[in-house]
């Protein structure tokens, strides 16, 4: 009997999990007692991070995606198959080609979107670099404007201890966004303002979401020039006048509104009735250690789709990916799952267009900030152009 | 390094230890490497290490972020490269040695005729013109003498 694993989502965790169970359980799948099959709803991997890049003009789409089944291991049944439908209670999906397929294990890595739409007025009146399109415009105005006023925001979900995308990445643009005006030479007619909301997980009003950071920020902030505010808790956009309101009922007018916007997963997920998540967010209830969809026994999840604390990045996915893998082997060769997760997030930020970060944490521990340095850059962006396509093939 | 500057360096690192803002930790630290650093400046091996490190420094200070660029193109194709032969080999490895025989002529006639196996001798071919056109199968050497 053949064991059927079912990866949903060809971004970071899937790809990466999928690569390196084929080599962990490569002796069954060459005998033919197990089989992987990947479905996405597409057939490019995009590097996410590289959006961020886009908004100021150091990226561009084709050289941030690559084609899927060339980074797949030619073992791996790879098909172009949005899944619509999740039915765990008979362990199988829907695909919207309207095929069913059926499996005895299934990952579920289908990521995150940007919902900023669920913002009054921020759809219209604000700018991100979620995906592709929105750096593009964002681009052009931090390329262009000569005078006036940037405002930074921070939306988190409103499920409770669950971070937006990638923490680093509002310090990190607004670094970015000052380098690049001082490169421009406008920088002293452009004020910068960075706000946070009152509630970042169990941060309360700070800067950032983590305590050590967000004491270290104001005096970074501070030596360039930058204004900050906490207590910015984004509630609605009136786009015409250019003004961001914040529920605790404080406003701010901007030229560029340059948000970090709500989540949400995708609609499969949110769809699929087991989330416990508020606000329709559908993050899937995971088990901190195991990494398995809390109350199903042979469904994992790992990356963007979870509900749990630590940050939704690709430097989180990276260490997720052994432990399911681990567990998917150790449960078919032995019965039982038998690694667990730390927590252990890893990254390099980039602080500022010239300097890089790097930094780790977990469960236990907080991230302890350390001096950017140029070799901090070099190393990122080494990740960014060459690292990341050896990374999800699982050959780092 | 001198007897002097050891001496020099070695006040300094307890003008470090002794001062008021370093922490406890940060002191332990501190008194870690230097037990860690003694053997290395008694056989003036230190010596190799700040040449290593100033070289390094170098390098961080030429590097910029193009020159990163372009090194990790090569170093994706090189792994392109890599996964691409690897992954084949392992699949064709895993084919080849589940025969019980080598196929006969005929057999092999028969595998040329599976798409995917003519797909790859046109990959090869082509691959074969593309060496030709770049001249990389002529002697380097400049037959002109210039
Ligand atoms: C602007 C930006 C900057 C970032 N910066 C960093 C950073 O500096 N460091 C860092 O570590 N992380 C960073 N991240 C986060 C990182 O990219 C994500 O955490 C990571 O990609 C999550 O992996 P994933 O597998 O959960 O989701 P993804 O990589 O998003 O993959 C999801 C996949 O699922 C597919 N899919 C979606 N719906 C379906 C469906 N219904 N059926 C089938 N397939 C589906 C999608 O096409 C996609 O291929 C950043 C993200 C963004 C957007």
């Amino acid at each position: 009997m053949t064991t059927n694993i079912l990866v949903v989502g060809g971004g970071s965790g899937g790809t990466m999990t999928a690569n390196n169970l084929t080599m962990k359980l490569y002796p069954e799948i060459v005998g033919g007692k197990a089989k992987i099959t990947m479905l996405s709803d597409s057939p490019w991997h995009y590097y996410k991070p590289g959006s961020l890049y886009v908004a100021f003009s150091r990226f561009f789409e084709n050289e941030l995606r690559r084609k899927q089944r060339n980074l797949l291991r030619p073992e791996i049944d790879f098909r172009v198959d949005a899944v619509d439908n999740f039915e765990f209670a008979s362990s199988r999906v829907q695909g919207r080609s309207g095929k069913w397929y059926d499996y005895d294990y299934l990952v579920v890595s289908t990521g995150c979107l940007p919902a900023p739409e669920r913002i009054d007025g921020l759809q219209e009146g604000g700018d991100h670099f979620y995906d592709y399109q929105s750096p593009l415009r964002l681009a052009d105005k931090l390329q262009t404007i000569e005078k006036g006023r940037i405002l930074i925001t921070v939306s988190f979900p409103k499920t409770p201890n669950v971070p937006h995308q990638c923490g680093i990445a509002p310090p990190e643009t607004t670094l970015m966004v000052d380098n690049l005006l001082r490169h421009r030479g406008v920088r002293d007619k452009v004020e910068i303002v960075y706000t946070y909301p009152t509630v970042a997980q169990t941060v309360r009003g700070g800067l950032f979401l983590q305590e050590t950071t967000s004491k270290v920020m104001p005096s970074i902030f501070d030596s360039m020039g930058i204004k900050y505010e906490r207590n910015f808790t984004l509630d609605r956009v009136d786009p015409e006048a250019k003004v961001a309101y914040s529920e605790e009922g404080t406003d701010h007018n901007f030229d560029i509104l340059m948000a970090t916007p709500p989540i949400r997963a995708v609609d499969a997920v949110v769809s699929s009735g087991i989330s416990a998540a508020m606000d329709d967010e559908g993050w899937l209830p995971t088990d901190p250690e195991t990494l398995k969809v809390k109350g199903l026994t042979n469904v994992y999840v790992l990356g963007d789709t979870v509900d749990l604390r630590i940050s939704k990045a690709g430097g989180a996915v990276h260490q997720q990916t052994p432990v399911v893998v681990d567990n998917i082997a150790s449960e078919i060769r032995i019965g039982r799952p038998t690694a667990a997760y730390d927590g252990r997030v890893t990254a390099i930020a980039q602080m500022g267009l010239e300097n890089g970060m790097p930094l780790w944490y977990d469960y236990e521990h907080e991230v302890q900030p350390t001096p950017p340095n140029k070799l901090g850059s070099l190393m990122r962006a080494s990740f960014n152009r060459g690292g990341y396509w050896a990374v999800v093939r699982g050959l780092i | 390094m001198t007897t002097e500057d050891e001496l020099a360096l070695r006040t300094t690192l307890e003008r470090l230890i002794d001062s008021d803002p370093l922490s406890e930790a940060a002191s332990a630290g501190l008194n870690e490497v230097i037990d860690k650093v003694e053997p290395l400046l008694a056989g003036g091996r230190l010596n190799r290490v700040v040449e290593l490190l100033s070289v390094l420094a170098d390098v961080v200070d030429l590097a910029d972020t193009h020159m990163i660029e372009h090194s990790m193109k090569v170093f994706e194709e090189a792994v392109d490269g890599y996964w691409s032969v690897s992954n084949a080999a392992r699949m064709a490895g895993n084919e080849v040695i589940h025969m019980k025989e080598p196929p006969s002529l005929l057999g092999l006639l028969r595998m040329a005729g599976k798409p995917e196996v003519r797909r790859g001798l046109a990959l090869i071919l082509a691959t074969a013109g593309a060496l030709g056109r770049g001249r990389l199968v002529y002697d380097s050497v400049d037959p002109a003498g210039a």
